[in-house]
């Protein structure tokens, strides 16, 4: 919007250099001073809006800033609450310039997100991590389960399966033995019971599987969240996780070209 | 091999869901013969208040095992 006097509402003037405003929200609230990070965050903001992306997601966590106290805001809304799915980490997670490594035994972090409560369709949903290790585990990288249905994503498990459930009585597994550093996207785009797994903007499953409800717990980053207790703590390093509603194959890529791009800005893309 | 850090259970009932340094809460579990266990990670990086988890004894990690 344009009030005729040369100001574009969308954007923020800093220091001579506009932001979007989005962007400029987000750094403040994590005191991103690094100047590359703050472009990189500006880029990323524009490219998802642009790529259809930033409209259908609940929670980005773009891992920047090298401590757990600017990795816990959602670039979507960074107020420092619950309600904005702000992260709150449990356990042995390792902060630096290159993301947020669990470690595997203890480590998780609780979105707050609840899929039962903030994603109306069952049908409509997706989950993403960008994993810059590559190894094999029992591992559920982001994800929760409840009311007999699972919601969450692994790189990939323990006999070399991937996994990708979207509100699924059971999670769908397939046989994968490739690496796991890369940007993993599981997605349901309102097409009854298909979930797809994307790796790197490219399908590497797509499967059909009976549809079930919403889980009732919150999506954890790092851990399945079962309620009662965390499982298949991760030991993957996230430079960057997602959730909220599923993509067409058009956005999958976009969104996959975007967090590469800010994963290249700061140097630590896989 | 993998070591944590064993706690008694009044001391897991000390530090579960408590912050050990500006924005990281302890997260005791327990493995597979039940003993409640933090990690290397959670001691290294606890704050001076939370000193004598420094000296909880040191332990090989045993996980529970889990299945999808």
């Amino acid at each position: 919007m344009s009030l005729g006097l040369g100001l574009n509402m969308a954007k923020t003037k800093v220091s001579g250099v506009s932001f979007d405003a989005d962007a400029q929200a987000f750094i403040d609230a994590a005191s991103i001073t690094d100047a590359t990070q703050k472009d990189a965050i500006n880029t990323l903001v524009i490219a998802l809006k642009d790529g259809g992306v930033w409209v259908k997601s609940l929670a980005l966590y773009p891992m920047v800033g090298g401590t757990a106290a600017k990795h816990k805001f959602n670039l979507k809304d960074p107020r420092d609450l619950n309600a904005a799915f702000r992260l709150t980490f449990f356990g042995g997670w390792t902060h630096g310039a290159n993301g947020a490594l669990p470690n595997g035994t203890t480590a998780y972090a609780d979105t707050f997100l609840v899929p039962s409560v903030d994603i109306a369709d069952a049908n409509d949903g997706h989950l993403s991590y960008y994993s810059r290790t590559d190894n094999i585990g029992s591992y559920m990288d982001i994800g929760c389960s409840g009311l007999s249905s699972s919601f969450d994503l692994s790189c990939k498990f323990t006999g070399n399966i991937g996994v990708v459930a979207i509100n699924m009585a059971d999670s769908n597994t397939f046989a994968y033995s490739g690496t796991t550093n890369a940007f993993f996207i599981a997605s349901q785009n309102n097409v009854n019971d298909v979930r797809r797994m994307f790796k790197n903007g490219v399908l590497l499953n797509n499967s059909s599987v009976a549809q079930n409800v919403n889980p009732d717990n919150s999506i954890a980053v790092g851990a399945r969240n079962s309620g009662a207790a965390r499982s298949f703590f991760s030991a993957r390093e996230c430079a960057f996780a997602s959730a909220g509603l599923g993509f067409t194959d058009a956005e999958m890529l976009s969104f996959y070209n975007a967090v590469q791009a800010f994963n290249t800005s700061l140097s630590r893309q896989v | 091999m993998i070591i944590v850090y064993k706690l008694t259970e009044i001391q897991k009932d000390i530090i579960i869901n408590k912050r050990f340094d500006s924005d990281q809460y302890f997260n005791p579990i327990q493995d597979i013969d039940n003993n409640w266990i933090i990690s290397k990670e959670e001691v290294d990086q606890s704050l001076a208040i939370w000193g004598w988890v420094k000296n909880l004894p040191a332990i090989e990690w045993k996980p529970k095992p889990e299945f999808l």
